[in-house]
């Protein structure tokens, strides 16, 4: 059994940790799913990787690549648990996070006693630092050392456990920032310093700031946790080097997550839109749209020539609203890929208001209670129970038949709280809850796509989360997409996309030019600064024979507007005409995704570079003894499932999918069960299995939800 | 075919996510901070009798305009003379506008070779010529001074450009090429709008969308009458102090508000607010009703739907020849104070009844613009403050945050970006020390924003509240601090400027502070608790002197600790 190559990828959830192994020779992939510890989440990562080294009969020994994704950040922002951070801000400015970006939105408007939520930064631990450098980057005062360490010292009964050194225009000019951090760390040894012009070095000073606190309200506790995790791993014999994932879908080194722990918030879902990439990429579909629903929200993404789109900002705690966009929450500045989030999911709950209409959400029963069938005593029906009531979900195989559900709670919730009070059959009322859920997650889809001015039609569904596979088709039904993609173990898709991740660093200077009068020497050698940082972040990788590569963007503006739009440049030197190039590329853009054709001249922002390390993909997947290419066979049972189309209930095959070979093919209505999750495919849609073992699902037209084609394209008046 | 409750919120979802979508890729094309910051920008769907059926959530504070001004539209240029692809502009505030910088442009939804729906989208643009750039002149007294009157006029003939049209209109502007990219961005919002409101006729067919608007309006409806049969019956007055006419600063006006609550209905009457203003602070009708719908709305559930049912449960008078609905030429511009005076009479005459609801007065937006002298490279630097919100029953105002009306974040912009682009740096921007109204609960502490400017400029600032009396106290609060515009604070040449001023001349190395009122304080301040005077104190919100003078209480100088002093 010596000489296993094996890859693990362990993402924590906040009910599950995931863990996916690859046997990078055989292609085996083996899932695991356990509870996640929340005092101390190494264990149950450990009691993961135990459980599926056995499961696959191998020793820690033969782990050769090892990456994660936690929640561990998001929860310390949520939970308000982070380190006790002092903040230092240029003199005159000390009061941004009292001011603070945040506002109330959407009904909270009307709220006449709305509060602000609280900062993560105690106001009595900001201090203000005398200095002040100009946009040039010119000193226009020196630090005062002795007031800086006045305030230091009058600090140090708080206790801080971390600093955040925020300082007016250090991205351009860092020495005051490192100057003060000498200062601090002479002062503190032990706390841990996040500076901006190290976070994210650009200009904006709340963005750059709030990541930088972020950094240090979470560091500690990571740093900890990832050294615990990474201890534990050797202790156990893992010979693998622990890699971590970052929000814009890349893998780091444990030093470089150790100072930057901003770049990991939301890596979980990243990961996930990285392995509906992969998906897409390996049925060979390039521009794809990733749809990823759990119990308490649905998440959508776009992908565009097999990569992921990125967004340069994140807001951070905040809440999914019904229209796609993050609203609260505190705005940092850092590449993540770019979803739109709803608070929909299998939780959310149905009720009839005063005036007879029936509503789903904002409220979500989420895993305690949990939706009316899990019997743990709620009583609110829910997407989940409307989906078993129409025949969607089996209560005896749900979560793999390790979970006992109860359609009979199911039913007696809907009855009693939608049903009666509607005048509706339960049935109705089941799939009006089903139909009004896909509304809700409709809008993620169309915040991706219709939004930025890109048709849905052409888009493949990447549909994976525990319940995602089971309204996709529905829901490609509501945008004329004609096919989904379900890739196999949909439910553990996340972790699954940790192993196929490139180790990336992504590098940022601010650099403001118009792109006109642009300095073409000037701008080259900035480059070439940037460049040779980035590659240092990735010559051991190089070394260890993986293939690299560095790439080049700029940030561009049009002169008269703020938003800036990152735009690739060709490789090869630079000249006048790449700049050319590279302006027409913008404006072709902006004209895609606004409709504006605007006669402004352009700026530069910004220059980027991003140095890759390739990870070698895993085989194919292994295809069970027991498949075979005959569909009949791998049918288990058949059972009652409700479907516009065919008129109301009809009795559904139900496929077990490890049976399915690739090759096989059949017709809706049927229901294809994994342990993880269920797929359903309406009739008059048909499904085949490829070489990878996904669900291609030719979705046909249906009644009600169909939009004439030619009607939907996208343009202005 | 869906069932009926199913179908109605399937057909609600969906008009409401399309006028939200309108507003959203109006907001993207415009690509201006300040406008996606500000929610001014206001995007709604009509059916073809002109009564609304859904609005975005973010454009509240044109909340009526656009719906006013659609009825307007309706006059002029009946359904039947609709062609596809024709669009309709006017920014009159004498017909349902705001002020001249408020563009709004209509388009119908065509389905089937008929008119089904119409849609809106109103936003503020760069300029409408005028006495002063921008379109906000402050000492405006008739609308001739604030710009271009537009009419209802078709702006696209059946998809195709009106260039006599638009040519008349670029000739009035200052940045013709910047203003015609405003206007894309009004008609990217319009065409998303109308995209989304034609796939849900595609999918449903017009009757049944019809249909169920039909429904919505009386569903809005019954939510409103119920919320409103909720308020006691009765008579309940309010007013609210506007000082300044916007021409005399010794003016004092009054907006009066007496409501009726009749079980399910309620009416507004403004009999009694004082005449049209000289200056530009009156409220077009629009601005008025605004501020009516939008202060309705915080004492009803703010989920009813957005449509002409809200409207029907209510009714507003506003006398003619008023603040609130000024006759021709009146100059409206400014109308800010005159707005909070909608939402603060209102407040007051609901306060023995809303005891949990009442909140103190806030301070207005106000406004500087600093520009170079003609020569140099042009720049032109707009830098807004809201206004600070008062103190509420049980919670202290929010610091540095305005009213909710106007819903925009206190640190709204980069501060490095700012000194990127224009020749200034800020010295501070900061929160004002005893600004906030003292009260049991503390008024919100208003923003004091220094900015040194480095080339010789032009300075105009707009103003229309809280430099006379502060942001007004309640239940026993004190008022808010007052608001100023300070030149050379600290220096020998400290010198005020007035609440309006246009085209002040600054030399390099000026400076200019900006301050804002701050919020009015909510109930007897020696009440306030012990320990929240002393964070405020730490905090740097609030002086040791005012925490003694004030709020009685001694707070050492460390602000560790604290103690009620009787005086």
């Amino acid at each position: 059994m010596s000489g296993r190559r094996l890859s693990v990828g362990a993402d924590i959830g906040g009910t599950f940790t995931d863990l996916v192994v690859i046997d990078q020779d055989s292609g085996e992939i083996t899932n695991c799913k356990t509870l996640t510890t929340a005092d101390d989440p190494a264990k149950g990562v450990l009691r993961g990787l135990q459980e599926a080294l056995s499961l696959v009969d191998a020793r820690p020994e033969d782990v050769q690549r090892f990456v994660h994704a936690t929640t561990l950040p998001t929860n310390l922002v949520l939970e308000r648990k982070g380190a006790r951070v002092a903040c230092l801000l240029t003199e005159g400015f000390g009061d941004m996070f009292a001011i603070s970006r945040q506002y109330p939105s959407g009904a909270d408007r009307f709220d006449m006693g709305w509060q602000r939520p609280p900062s993560i930064v105690d106001h009595e631990l900001t201090v203000e630092v005398r200095e002040r450098i100009k946009a040039g980057g010119k000193v226009a005062l020196p630090v005062d050392l002795a007031d800086l360490d006045a305030k230091l010292e009058r600090l140090a009964v708080r206790a801080p456990e971390a600093f955040a050194i925020c300082l007016l225009h250090a991205y351009i000019n860092n020495a005051h920032e490192r100057l003060v951090a000498d200062r601090v760390r002479a002062r503190f040894p032990d706390a841990t310093i996040s500076l901006s012009s190290d976070v994210w070095p650009e200009f904006r000073e709340y963005e750059r700031a709030s990541a930088t606190v972020l950094s240090a309200y979470v560091g500690p506790t990571f740093n900890s946790y990832i050294d615990r995790l990474r201890q534990s791993l050797t202790e156990i014999g893992v010979p693998a080097q622990l890699k971590i994932m970052q929000s814009n879908g890349a893998i780091m080194g444990v030093s470089e997550a150790i100072d930057r722990a901003a770049y990991t918030i939301e890596s979980g879902p990243a990961a996930g839109v990285i392995a509906a990439a992969y998906s897409g990429r390996m049925s060979g579909r390039q521009d794809i749209i990733s749809f990823d629903m759990g119990g308490t929200t649905a998440k959508a993404g776009l992908v565009t020539g097999g990569q992921p789109r990125i967004a340069q900002e994140v807001r951070v705690g905040g809440k999914a609203s019904s229209s796609g966009q993050r609203e609260a929450g505190e705005p940092i500045r850092i590449p993540v890929i770019d979803l739109a989030e709803v608070g929909a999911g299998g939780g959310s709950i149905a009720w009839v208001d005063d005036f007879g209409h029936l509503r789903l959400g904002p409220h979500s029963a989420s895993s305690h209670p949990g939706p009316a069938c899990y019997a743990k005593g709620g009583t609110e029906p829910t997407t989940t129970d409307a989906n078993l009531v129409l025949g969607y979900l089996d209560a005896r195989y749900f979560n793999g038949g390790k979970m006992n559900i109860d359609p009979l709670l199911a039913h007696k919730a809907i009855e009693e709280k939608v049903a009666r009070p509607l005048g509706l059959s339960v049935v109705e009322a089941a799939r009006g809850i089903h139909s009004i859920a896909n509304a809700h997650m409709g809008a993620a889809i169309r915040m991706v796509t219709l939004q930025r001015g890109i048709d849905p039609r052409d888009h493949p569904i990447v549909a994976f989360g525990g319940a995602g596979p089971l309204h996709i088709v529905h829901l490609a039904q509501m945008f004329n997409i004609t096919e989904v993609i379900v890739p196999i173990s949909p439910g553990v898709k996340s972790a699954f996309g940790l192993m196929i991740s490139d180790t990336a660093y992504d590098m940022v200077r601010t650099y403001i030019t118009s792109m006109a009068d642009a300095d073409v020497d000037n701008l080259l050698e900035r480059f070439a600064e940037l460049t040779e940082e980035a590659e240092q972040m990735i010559v051991g990788e190089r070394n260890r024979g993986a293939e690299t590569a560095i790439m080049r963007a700029l940030d561009i503006a049009y002169a008269h507007k703020f938003q800036t739009t990152t735009v690739a440049m060709p490789d090869g030197p630079i000249d006048a005409g790449m700049l050319k190039q590279v302006e027409a590329d913008f404006r072709a853009e902006q004209f895609q995704l606004f409709g504006v054709d605007s006669s402004d001249s352009c700026r530069i922002m910004g220059i980027r570079v991003r140095a890759s390390a390739k990870t070698v993909p895993p085989p194919k997947p292994t295809v069970d003894a027991s498949a075979t290419t005959n569909p009949q066979a791998a049918i288990k049972y058949r059972r009652s499932a409700w479907f516009l189309d065919a008129g109301g209930f009809v009795e559904t095959p139900v496929y077990d999918r490890a049976k399915l070979a690739p090759g096989t093919a059949f017709a809706g209505p049927a229901i294809i069960e994994e342990p993880d999750s269920t797929t359903v495919c309406p009739p008059g849609c048909s499904v085949s299995v490829d070489d990878m073992l996904s669900l291609l699902i030719a979705v046909g037209k249906s009644e009600d939800m169909a939009i004439t084609a030619k009607e939907q394209s996208y343009e202005p008046t | 075919m869906l069932d009926d409750p199913v179908l109605k919120e399937l057909v609600q979802n969906a008009l409401e996510a399309a006028a939200e979508e309108g507003g959203l890729a109006t907001v993207r094309a415009a690509g201006s901070p300040f406008l996606s910051s500000s929610g001014g920008i206001a995007c709604a769907i009509f059916d073809l009798d002109g009564r609304q059926v859904a609005q975005n959530a973010g454009g509240l504070s044109h909340v009526s305009a656009v719906r006013l001004m659609q009825k307007e539209l309706l006059t002029v240029f009946p359904v039947a003379e609709m062609a596809e692809g024709d669009v309709f502009i006017c920014n009159d505030h004498f017909r349902g506008g705001v002020h001249c910088a408020d563009i709004a442009m209509f388009t119908p939804v065509f389905f089937e070779g008929e008119p089904v729906l119409l849609v809106g989208v109103m936003m503020i643009v760069s300029d409408m010529g005028g006495m002063s750039a921008g379109g906000l002149p402050a000492n405006a007294t008739e609308i001739f001074h604030e710009g271009l009157i537009i009419p209802p006029l078709r702006y696209r003939d059946a998809g195709r450009r009106r260039p006599d049209i638009e040519a008349l209109i670029l000739a009035n502007v200052r940045i013709p090429t910047k203003v015609l990219g405003d206007f894309d961005a009004i008609l990217t919002g319009l065409g998303t709008a109308r995209m989304r409101a034609l796939e849900l006729l595609q999918r449903y067919g017009a009757a049944t969308v019809l249909n169920v608007c039909d429904h919505l309006i009386n569903y809005a409806q019954a939510m409103t009458g119920a919320g409103i049969a909720a308020i006691p019956d009765g008579h309940y007055e309010g007013d609210y102090l506007i000082e300044a006419d916007g021409f005399d600063e010794r003016e004092r006006l009054t907006v009066k508000c007496r409501i009726t609550v009749e079980g399910k209905h309620c009416s507004f009457d403004f009999t009694g607010t004082d005449r049209q203003a000289r200056g530009p602070i009156n409220c077009s009708r629009s601005q008025a009703l605004t501020g009516v719908a939008f202060t309705l709305r915080c004492y009803l559930d703010p989920t009813i739907p957005l449509n002409e049912g809200f409207y029907k449960a209510f009714d507003a008078h506003f006398p003619e020849g008023s603040l609130l609905n000024p006759t021709f030429p009146a100059a409206c511009n400014l109308r800010m104070a005159t707005v909070n005076g909608v939402i603060g009479s209102i407040n007051k005459a609901f306060a023995d009844v809303f005891p949990a609801k009442l909140i103190a007065g806030p301070s207005a937006p106000m406004t500087a613009t600093i520009g170079n002298v003609p020569g140099g490279k042009p720049w032109a630097l707009v830098e807004a403050d809201f206004g600070t919100i008062g103190a509420r029953n049980g919670a202290d105002g929010v610091d540095g945050t305005p009213p909710q009306l106007y819903s925009s974040p206190g640190w709204m912009r980069s501060i490095e970006g700012y000194e990127i682009e224009f020749p200034i740096e800020f010295e501070c921007f900061r929160l004002m020390p005893d600004s906030g109204g003292p009260g049991e609960w503390r008024g919100a502490a208003t923003i004091l924003k220094r900015i040194r400017i480095l080339e010789d400029g032009w300075l105009t600032v707009r103003s229309s509240d809280t430099f006379h009396h502060g942001a007004a106290g309640v239940q026993g609060g004190k008022p808010g601090s007052l608001a100023r515009w300070v030149l050379n604070e600290g220096r020998e040449d400290e010198e005020d400027l007035p609440p309006k001023k246009t085209n002040h001349y600054l030399k390099a190395g000026s400076t200019l502070s900006l301050v804002n009122g701050g919020g009015g304080g909510f109930g007897d301040p020696l009440k306030r608790n012990v320990e929240a005077v002393a964070r405020d104190v730490r905090h740097g919100i609030v002086t040791r002197e005012a925490a003694l003078h004030d709020y009685g209480v001694m707070v050492e100088e460390d602000g560790m600790s604290a103690k009620k002093v009787t005086a």
